[in-house]
């Protein structure tokens, strides 16, 4: 029987790593900090999947040796699957992102601003290869997406997904900007909005191990969360042991 | 030895480390390699993509000499794939070591693609593992004719072969290099199987 996933949200800037909360970033320190202070180097034995998203806001200010160098200290010993995301708008910055050792990448802006891209990235990779991402905010009581690190409107949710839909992205990365770092718990309203038939990984708001009982619904597959201090002191085995009893498998 | 495939689309620096890792040396897939030594044909890349990058590449042809000299295998998810006669991804042939055919998981019955953490049951010994799955081809189960092969068996939707065990191949549709604990197992087997 598949199992759900829980995974992990690492948001990188300028060689260092992130909290979000509400799509502001707070720094939090190196990728040696996040071993040592941390001890993210068990979080990761006990993790399903890692994604790495780069959320440098300025684009000139990136560079890509930090860059380099933080994803290889981090995945150094890490057997798990690896998304890495953030900016992609290249052949050349897919090809970068697989030759550090990833499974999948994921896109966002790109899907509505460079859709040939996806495209190429889906037929030289293959579908299970794309994670398409959609961030979500709530304007006027009504669900909008958000491209561009969360400032430009695409349109209403049902739009977006109207324009996504023929893609044959491997799996829908779905993150709410309302809930993103609160703790407030996932939207579950956010779920059924949605009518693309692909594994539905849901992110934004996770705050405690009860918060993970959304994996119970048939229509999540994976939960994802940016918030390190959902895992740090065993908070992810925690996690693991609330799942299962109330029997969501892993 | 363990020579790598570069498919051009695959995640092959994530299946070295693994393997270096765990004390398994491997190199770069070249004309040096012998039938005792073994070809390893990573995962990640399209069927059509990947076989059209290896025969420019001229790693097609060394993989073929190989398979015909009786050479060592292991294949890994797409790698595993490229090891059977066909699929229906595409239109070219694959490496043929096994004349099956992959086909497509149904949207009508599961979501594809197949991906997370899924249980691999042995056909004879029922040994149990769990790893990490991420494809939409698959191999059915109804198509296997040969029973002295050891196969895992998995099921998303149906039952399909996630892994073939024969004395010079080792070959699984999930990633082990990407299965925490879970992959241990296979690390076992690949060292059984460069010792042979």
């Amino acid at each position: 029987m598949l199992k759900k996933r829980i995974i992990f949200v690492i948001y990188y800037a300028n060689g260092s790593f992130f909290l979000s909360r509400n799509f502001k970033l707070q720094k939090i320190g190196s990728v040696e900090y996040l071993f040592d202070k941390f001890g993210f180097a068990d979080i990761l034995q006990g993790l399903d999947e890692l994604v790495v998203l780069n959320v440098e806001k300025n684009r000139e200010d990136f560079s890509l040796e930090l860059y380099n160098s933080f994803i290889n200290k981090l995945l150094e010993k890490a057997f798990v699957p690896i998304t890495l995301g953030g900016g992609l708008n290249s052949e050349a910055d897919v090809n970068h992102k697989f030759s550090l050792g990833c499974d999948k990448v994921l896109f966002n802006t790109a899907l509505f601003e460079n859709i040939q891209l996806v495209e190429n990235t889906i037929l030289r990779f293959g579908s299970q290869a794309v994670v398409a991402n959609l961030d979500v905010l709530t304007v006027n009581n009504e669900y909008c997406v958000f491209s561009n690190n969360g400032i430009k409107l695409v349109g209403t949710l049902d739009h977006a997904c109207n324009i996504i839909r023929n893609l044959s992205f491997g799996e829908l990365f779905l993150n709410s900007i309302d809930r993103d770092g609160t703790g407030f718990g996932p939207d579950i309203n956010l779920i059924d909005k949605i009518s693309i038939l692909k594994p539905l990984i849901l992110s934004g708001g996770y705050g405690k191990p009860d918060h993970f009982n959304i994996l119970n619904l048939k229509n999540v597959d994976a939960a994802a969360t940016g918030n390190i201090f959902n895992f740090i002191k065993g908070g992810l085995n925690m996690t693991r042991t609330y799942c299962k009893s109330i029997n969501i498998r892993r | 030895m363990i020579y790598i495939v570069d498919t051009g689309a695959s995640n092959r620096v994530a299946v070295e480390r693994w393997l270096n890792f765990n004390d398994i040396s491997t190199c770069e897939l070249s004309d040096n390699i012998k039938p005792n030594d073994i070809a390893l044909i990573p995962g990640v890349g399209s069927w059509d993509e990947v076989i059209k990058n290896l025969i420019t590449n001229g790693q097609w042809d060394i993989l073929l000499k190989h398979k015909n000299s009786g050479g060592k295998f292991i294949g890994i998810c797409l790698g595993f794939q490229l090891l059977m006669g066909e699929s229906s991804e595409g239109v070219l042939p694959g490496l043929g070591l096994f004349n099956y055919e992959l086909i497509k998981f149904s949207e009508n019955h599961v979501k594809v693609p197949h991906v997370g953490f899924n249980e691999i049951v042995n056909n004879t010994t029922k040994e149990l593992n769990e790893c990490y799955f991420t494809h939409s081809y698959f191999l059915p189960v109804n198509k296997i004719d040969d029973l002295n092969t050891s196969f895992g068996i998995t099921n998303y939707g149906c039952d399909f072969i996630s892994m073939i065990e024969t004395k010079n191949c080792l070959a699984s549709q999930f990633h082990p290099e990407k299965s925490s604990f879970g992959g241990d197992f296979f690390i076992e087997k690949i060292k059984k199987l460069i010792k042979c």
